[in-house]
């Protein structure tokens, strides 16, 4: 078997992780990551290694760089394509080890996806079996 | 539902009517105010007024998590989140005086969530449970502590500068959750800091004068015979440590 060589899906490993998954959210992480490297340089705080993960909060990652810059365009614009890579995302999101990974995805992503029915409507169409268990049974599929 | 369900009995954890979000006309302030308050079609229970900030003073009051059945979590790292987008979020342009005003108010009621004190202690504890969740959120306030358009919410105060960046001159220090987090990691407040910065730069100020002594009183800087003008440098002398201070090259 050989060594994978994927970033963890960790507190961590997320920038990564997603950078690697999802093209679509590289310029929304790279803007993440400048504005997070200014902001240590500005205030005198270290960057320990070269993981930017260390700076970044995953809730805001998934927020500012997964579900309202990519998952919502995907939704309001019909993209088949990209509904069905992020939903695979979202299910490996909320199947991560990490703890703090899984409630990030379910503040960040599960609730504003759920909470607002003209989001549902379209994405409940590829969701995953984890997002499906995580929905009010007044909020299933018809 | 959006109606309180049974009579309060004042705790925080009180379902109370659900906080109406506010009108912003920026676009990306628009999503942190989404992200801020309850969703529209969520129902079920909530806590308080069902906003991030409600959630966590209901966790310090009594260290429990909120959330739906089956989907309870802490909400500090989410409520610092909030607290950094919504400094972010000053930096877009052209907002307007209602977007600046919800700015303000929002970010004023998750500071002071983050500086109340954790009465139960299980913020505390899942907090200590991962340094990194600790660490993002102490991130988050030093930020926001560090920023002049948010001095009216923090307390810190700033030189300005015509030119430059208003630099930090003083800051509240923290109270609660956050001051028990900065004692936790042993990270200064950040006066401190700028303090530290100043007396780093005066001890290298302080070398430099040494080395420049040590040069002058060395025989190498000296005029040397038959020479009008200028003192002439040797190699050796200027690669000459001085008492603390670094190899000097000429």
């Amino acid at each position: 078997m050989p060594e994978s060589r994927e970033p963890a899906l960790t507190f961590r490993g997320l920038f990564d992780w997603l950078w690697e998954r999802l093209p679509e959210a590289r310029p929304h992480l790279a803007e993440l990551k400048a504005d997070a490297e200014l902001d240590a340089v500005q205030e005198g705080r270290a960057i320990p290694d070269a993981s930017v993960g260390y700076l970044l909060n995953p809730y805001g990652i998934l927020s500012d760089a997964l579900f309202w810059p990519v998952i919502v365009p995907a939704v309001e614009t019909r993209n088949d394509d990209l509904l069905a890579r992020t939903a695979a995302i979202v299910e490996a999101l909320l199947a991560a080890a990490d703890e703090d990974i899984r409630d990030a995805a379910d503040l960040r992503v599960v609730s504003p996806l759920i909470g607002h029915a003209e989001y549902w409507s379209i994405f409940r169409h590829v969701a995953g079996p984890r997002l499906l268990s995580m929905t009010p049974r007044s909020q299933d599929p018809l | 539902m959006s109606q309180p369900q049974g009579p309060p009995t004042g705790s925080p954890r009180d379902q109370l009517a659900r906080a109406t979000p506010p009108e912003v006309d920026n676009a990306n302030l628009r999503t942190v105010v989404a992200d801020t308050y309850l969703k529209p079609n969520e129902t079920g229970t909530w806590v308080g007024n069902g906003k991030s900030a409600a959630a966590l003073r209901a966790e310090l009051h009594d260290g429990r998590p909120t959330g739906p059945p089956g989907r309870e979590k802490f909400h500090p790292v989410d409520v610092a989140d909030l607290l950094g987008r919504y400094r972010k979020a000053l930096r877009e342009p052209q907002l307007s005086d209602r977007d600046k005003s919800v700015i303000l108010a929002e970010s004023a009621e998750l500071y002071r969530t983050l500086q109340m004190r954790d009465t139960a202690g299980g913020v505390t504890a899942w907090l200590n449970a991962n340094p990194e969740r600790a660490n993002t959120t102490l991130n988050a306030v030093e930020s926001v502590k560090a920023e002049p358009e948010l001095a009216p919410v923090t307390g810190s105060r700033f030189l300005t500068s015509t030119f430059k960046r208003p630099a930090l001159e003083a800051v509240v220090p923290d109270a609660g959750l956050i001051a028990h987090l900065r004692r936790t990691l042993a990270r200064p407040e950040p006066q401190n800091l700028a303090a530290g910065a100043a007396r780093i730069a005066a001890q290298g100020m302080g070398r430099a004068a040494s080395l420049i002594e040590t040069a002058r009183g060395s025989e190498a800087l000296r005029p040397s015979p038959g020479r009008s003008g200028g003192p002439t440098v040797s190699n050796d002398a200027t690669r000459k440590r001085g008492r603390n201070g670094p190899e000097v090259d000429p």
